[in-house]
């Protein structure tokens, strides 16, 4: 990309303060995330009986928990599995519900078939969804995964699926159908291209709700070992303390919310971003 | 006429299954055409919208598949077959310059999308060396390849979109209101490339249009289209200046002419305009003709040579 | 009756605006049709839609200029206060009447509910003037058509619809942004026909805007030709079709092909319009001008009136002498 168009793709973001914001926690947690070990204060797996439970202060700046350890490193470290978590939704997604959809939308009789089965995925409840199959597949990270990532393949699919049948009509396709054109050329050259930036904004949504998802299904001790820090996990060992350590839940809780909430006004920002009339509006030059 | 015609078509018969009101109703949009365009010859399809003459073009690209008919390329049925030459040779101009280029592609990767497709380019700087003199075949500048459509006037797109259709040159373009989207300084400019580019790479084109203004100036010959059926058909002069067909009058004294002293305006009478759905039993026209007779209601009337110079005419009363 | 003295629209910051009309000044007698004719993005519609304050917000505003509707500056109105003061006489139709229609609402009500607004009526006197109404756009079966969806209707029996709509506030002044474009042309003769006939009929003065000349020939008493935010040429339709003085005007008659079937080649005029923002000093159509001379690039022209009611904004218009 040029630096004009690295320009473009900023100046949403520049425009809107609060969108920046959204940035800076997300290329946070990102660092955090990258540079855990450095960042964090303590191990987080060390026990110290000695400071079981104590309040938020000048050496704990997040508290300990009820084995002594460091909540801040902990809240740290979690960051790791929330990239993962996230990435690996994201991920599972796009390539399960890119081909479902381009294929449903281009052959119609597959389609239909396709299509079916998607809305009756979609007719579970995601998080009904996801705790069946840790059932049947057993708790694991990669099983969370794939548990969460199968309730946003749908939404994928349907958003594939959407565009690409709007796609397929366009002049220009026909105008490469007319030339001879395959099926392959017209989905590598007309139809993929046109869903990348869709796409960027599903997949930040996607990743926003998987942290919800994961954090759910940590909190019911079916996502994450619960050795592993994770926010959900975190919350769910410190719920029993809710009374006495409240800064057990606040942290964690507020990470959760902190980035859900950033990936959401990152995914508003690159939508305004792809909104026609806005490109318009910051493609002229001067 | 059929001796040297590279492009026949015979008894083209189209529908389309339509969902209106939780009902399914199949709608015929072109019934039974037959045309042939003769080696450098342009063919004008006039008609108003919903008669047909788009899906005409489209038909002979093989965009829509016909119910039946054949159409033939220099004597080879092609229905239904997708030949590699064949589609290099009969080539498409639409008529939305916004629409027709993809944002996300270059104008150099549309202009060159044909050859890509067909394998037609050997190497990388042949590629671009072909881009390079098409486009300025068309009247851009080689530097335009590497831009992208957003970036292009209205005018410029069409250039690109022609410049499309000649890469590599075909035998037939088909241009569907290449210049309706435009305005009409631009349109003047649009008309005289594809007047130009026509006698310099020898082509023979079929230009639908609705306004018979542009027909009248580009075009050997005229078919003018009325609910799917070619109701007159002959020289271009012929048809502007002595129309015969009911129809062909109405639509000729309906152009509004520049020219305040010959004012029309509650002069003359056009009636509403057809159904799709609702298809006359007899000649389509016959409900907002001045002339229908009785026969009309219950006779479709087929198209018949009236005179010297091929013009042909579709009515019971002319 | 209507009155539209240097009427500038501006977008971008107050700091430096980009004027997209600039300095447009016309005058519409009752009874009148003033076409105004342009090429896209000349600034014709931005005109009509400031004329009628229906500039789209937040974007283009008036930076100067005034709207004098019966003496009265409409600019400076509230929309309340324009219906109050009986100043909202005026009444605006557009190219694509399906996106103005409610597809869900039966054109009865649509009409009516215009009706309730303007004539304080309701009910069965409301649907009975409707279908005055629609009786007086020539709508065939009228009473039938009362309960029909926008849907069931044509393209023309549409605009129809539109126009008894925009009737019903029995306007002084209609403005009419190519209604007829998306139209064909056998229908278009017919739907021109009918606001001619009601402009004669009702004594109601109407700014036609166009691109098409041959439109505008058909229809409009006076004609003004716009080209990048400015009327370069004002003259009564026969002298302006007849002698077109303004280098602009003359080029897009010439370059129309129904004025040159048989010629080999059109005439064309190069280039394109200036984007707005980017004029510069000098007349707005030197960097296209056959006869551009060095004072057209840097002195703007001057309005000249080269005739009773025929005004040129060229220092050089074309000479008058031989008719076309």
């Amino acid at each position: 990309m040029s630096r004009d168009g690295a320009i473009l793709w900023l100046k949403p973001f520049i425009a809107r303060p609060i969108a920046l914001l959204g940035l800076g926690i997300l290329l946070g947690t990102i660092l955090a995330a990258t540079f855990a070990p450095w960042l964090a204060p303590y191990d987080p797996y060390a026990i110290d009986p000695s400071i079981r439970l104590t309040p938020p202060n000048a050496l704990h700046w997040f508290g300990t928990d009820q084995f002594g350890r460091d909540t801040l490193s902990r809240v740290i470290h979690s960051a790791r599995m929330a990239l993962l978590i996230g990435s690996g939704v994201v991920m599972f997604a796009l390539a399960t519900g890119v081909p479902i959809g381009v294929l449903s939308a281009l052959f119609p009789r597959l389609g239909h078939l396709l299509m079916r089965m998607v809305d009756v995925l979609m007719a579970f409840p995601s998080l009904l969804l996801a705790l069946g199959l840790i059932v049947v597949l057993g708790p694991s990270v990669a099983n969370a995964i794939l548990a969460i990532g199968l309730g946003y393949m749908t939404t994928t699919t349907r958003i594939v699926y959407g565009l690409t049948l709007r796609l397929r009509m366009e002049t220009y396709v026909e105008a490469s159908r007319s030339m001879g054109a395959g099926t392959a050329w017209l989905i590598g050259k007309h139809i993929l291209p046109n869903l990348v930036s869709p796409l960027l904004v599903q997949a930040s949504f996607v990743f926003a709700f998987a942290q919800l998802g994961a954090a759910s299904l940590d909190f019911l001790g079916l996502g994450a070992p619960p050795e592993i820090p994770s926010w959900g996990n975190m919350l769910a060992e410190s719920r029993t303390f809710i009374t006495r350590a409240p800064w057990l839940l606040f942290f964690p809780g507020m990470m959760i919310v902190a980035t859900a909430f950033s990936l959401n006004l990152v995914g508003d920002a690159l939508r305004d971003r792809l909104d026609p009339r806005f490109r318009q509006l910051f493609s002229e030059k001067g | 006429m059929n001796g040297n015609a590279v492009l026949d078509v015979r008894d083209l018969k189209v529908s389309f299954s339509v969902r209106r009101a939780g009902r399914k109703y199949q709608v015929r949009a072109v019934d039974g055409v037959s045309l042939s365009l003769a080696e450098g010859e342009v063919l004008g399809i006039v008609g108003e919208s919903g008669c047909g003459k788009t899906t005409v073009g489209r038909s002979i690209v093989g965009l829509v598949r016909p119910d039946s008919g054949t159409i033939s390329f220099k004597g080879t049925d092609m229905t239904g077959a997708s030949l590699r030459d064949m589609r290099l040779n009969i080539r498409m101009v639409f008529q939305d310059p916004y629409a027709s280029l993809n944002p996300r592609r270059t104008i150099g990767d549309s202009v060159a999308e044909a050859g890509d497709i067909n394998g037609f380019f050997t190497s990388r700087a042949g590629r671009s060396a072909a881009i390079a003199a098409t486009l300025t075949a068309v009247g851009l500048d080689p530097s335009f390849a590497a831009r992208y459509p957003y970036e292009l006037s209205g005018g410029q797109r069409q250039r690109a979109g022609i410049a499309r259709t000649i890469l590599p040159s075909p035998s037939i373009v088909i241009a569907d209101e290449p210049v309706s989207a435009l305005d009409v300084s631009v349109q003047a400019q649009v008309l005289n490339l594809m007047m130009d580019l026509r006698e310099q790479l020898r082509l023979s084109m079929l230009f639908i249009s609705h306004d018979l203004g542009v027909i009248g100036q580009i075009s050997n010959r005229v078919a003018v289209m009325y609910m799917g059926r070619i109701v007159e058909q002959a020289a271009t002069r012929t048809v502007l200046d002595d129309p015969r067909h009911p129809y062909t009058r109405s639509l000729v004294a309906a152009i509004p002419k520049p020219d305040p002293s010959k004012r029309i305006l509650g002069a003359i009478e056009t009636g509403e305009p057809p159904s799709l759905f609702k298809r006359p039993r007899g000649c389509a026209y016959a409900p907002r003709c001045p002339i229908a007779s009785d026969r009309c209601q219950v006779d479709v009337p087929e198209l018949r040579s009236a005179g010297t110079d091929g013009r042909a005419i579709a009515c019971h009363n002319v | 009756m209507l009155s539209v003295r240097d009427l500038t629209v501006s977008l971008g910051p107050e700091t430096a605006p980009v004027d997209i009309v600039a300095g447009v000044s016309f005058e519409l007698g009752k009874g009148e049709i003033l076409g105004l004719v342009g090429e896209s993005g000349c600034g014709k519609s931005m005109t009509s839609l400031a004329v009628m304050g229906l500039l789209p917000q937040p974007g283009p505003r008036i930076r100067a200029g005034r709207v004098l509707l019966e003496g009265c500056d409409v600019t400076q109105l509230q929309p309340w206060q324009r219906v109050v003061a009986g100043h909202g006489r005026m009444a605006m139709i557009f190219q694509e009447p399906m996106t103005s229609l409610n597809p869900v609402r039966r054109i009865g009500d649509q009409i009516a509910e215009a009706v309730r607004v303007h004539d304080r009526l309701s009910g069965p006197p409301a649907i009975d003037r409707a279908r005055e109404l629609l009786e007086q756009v020539r709508m065939p079966d009228p009473a039938m058509q009362l309960s029909a969806y926008p849907h069931q209707l044509s393209g023309g029996q549409r605009q129809r619809v539109m126009i008894a709509i925009a009737l019903a506030c029995r306007p002084q002044v209609l403005i009419a942004d190519e209604p007829t474009t998306a139209l064909d042309v056998t229908i278009q003769v017919q739907v021109l026909g009918l606001l001619r006939e009601l402009c004669n009929r009702l004594d109601m003065a109407m700014l036609f805007i166009t691109h098409d000349m041959g439109v505008i020939a058909q229809l409009a008493d006076r004609v003004s030709v716009m080209y990048a935010g400015r009327i370069v040429e004002t003259a009564g339709v026969e002298a302006l079709f007849g002698r077109p003085r303004h280098h602009y005007t003359r080029g897009l008659m010439d370059c129309m092909p129904s004025r040159n079937s048989g010629a080999r080649r059109l005439p064309t005029i190069a280039g394109q319009p200036p984007a707005p923002g980017t004029v510069g000093a000098g007349c707005v159509f030197a960097s296209r001008c056959a006869a551009v001379r060095e004072t057209c690039r840097t002195a703007a022209p001057p309005r000249a009136e080269v005739s009773q009611g025929h005004d040129v904004l060229c220092a050089f218009p074309l000479d008058g002498g031989e008719p076309r």
